[in-house]
C-alpha cells in the first residue's frame, strides 16, 4: 500500500500536486516532474502536447473527448506515473488536451484505482492511498 | 509524416473500412498502419507491445478497440479543465 496526503495552508478548490511521468516501461531516471490537477471530473488522464513533446512520447490511438464544449478528437498516449510517494502507476492512456493551470490531469483512471479522501476544516487536505484498501474512514 | 498526422491516415482509414473489418475483428483491438491490419489483440496494451516487438516504429501504427461506431465509448471530461479543440485541428 503507498498513501500520501497534500496539505494546504488554507482552503483551497484545486488539488493540485507534484507528479513525475515517463514513458511507458522506461527508467525512472527518465521521469519529468509537473504540476498536476486531480480532477474527478476527467474519465481519464490528460497531459498537454508540450509534456508528451518532451517525453518524446508517440500517439497509440485516437479517441472522442466528450466535453460540455462538444466531442473532439484526442490523441492517446502510452505513459508511467509516480506519484508523491513512488507508487508507480503503469501504463497509463492519457489523451491530449490543452490545460490552463497545470500540466496534467489525474483523472479517474488513477484515482478509481485507490482511496481518495478530501477534508476542508480550516485548511484543505487531501488523502490518497493506493491500491484501495475498500474501507472508508469514515 | 509527422505522427499525429500518422495518427490521423491511420483513423481515416479505419473509419472508412469499418464496415468490413467488423465482421472479422468486432471486440478485437486492432493494430492499423499504412492501410492494413497489422494484427488484432484481446487487449490494448498486448497490441501495442506485439506490434512494437514486430518492429513496427513507434508513431507509426494506432491500436483501437474494434466496434461499431455507436459502440464507440467517448472518453468524459466534466469539469471543463481540458481543451481538446487544438490539439488535432
Amino acid at each position: 500500500m503507498s498513501a500520501f496526503v497534500a496539505r494546504y495552508d488554507a482552503l483551497v478548490n484545486e488539488l493540485r500536486t507534484k507528479i513525475r511521468v515517463l514513458p511507458h516501461d522506461a527508467p525512472e531516471s527518465s521521469a519529468i516532474e509537473l504540476t498536476c490537477l486531480w480532477d474527478t471530473g476527467a474519465q481519464f488522464s490528460v497531459i498537454t502536447p508540450r509534456i508528451a513533446d518532451i517525453l518524446g512520447l508517440d500517439a497509440v490511438d485516437l479517441k472522442k473527448a466528450y466535453t460540455a464544449n462538444g466531442i473532439y478528437e484526442t490523441p492517446v498516449y502510452r505513459l508511467d506515473a509516480i506519484l508523491p510517494t513512488g507508487y508507480r502507476v503503469r501504463g497509463l492512456k492519457a489523451s491530449t488536451g490543452d490545460l490552463l493551470v497545470c500540466d496534467m490531469l489525474i483523472g479517474m483512471d488513477v484515482i478509481g484505482c485507490g482511496d481518495f479522501l478530501i477534508t476542508n476544516k480550516g485548511m484543505t487536505e487531501f488523502a490518497f492511498r493506493i491500491p484501495s484498501e475498500g474501507k472508508s474512514p469514515l | 509524416m509527422h505522427s499525429l498526422e500518422k495518427l490521423k491516415a491511420n483513423s481515416v482509414w479505419y473509419d472508412a473500412n469499418l464496415d468490413s473489418l467488423l465482421p472479422k475483428y468486432r471486440g478485437r483491438y486492432v493494430a492499423i498502419a499504412d492501410g492494413r491490419v497489422l494484427g488484432d489483440y484481446g487487449d490494448f496494451d498486448e497490441g501495442v507491445d506485439a506490434t512494437l516487438a514486430e518492429g513496427h516504429a513507434p508513431g507509426s501504427f494506432m491500436v483501437h478497440l474494434c466496434v461499431p461506431r455507436e459502440e464507440e465509448i467517448p472518453r468524459v471530461y466534466l469539469s471543463g479543465r481540458a481543451d481538446f479543440s487544438r490539439v488535432m485541428a
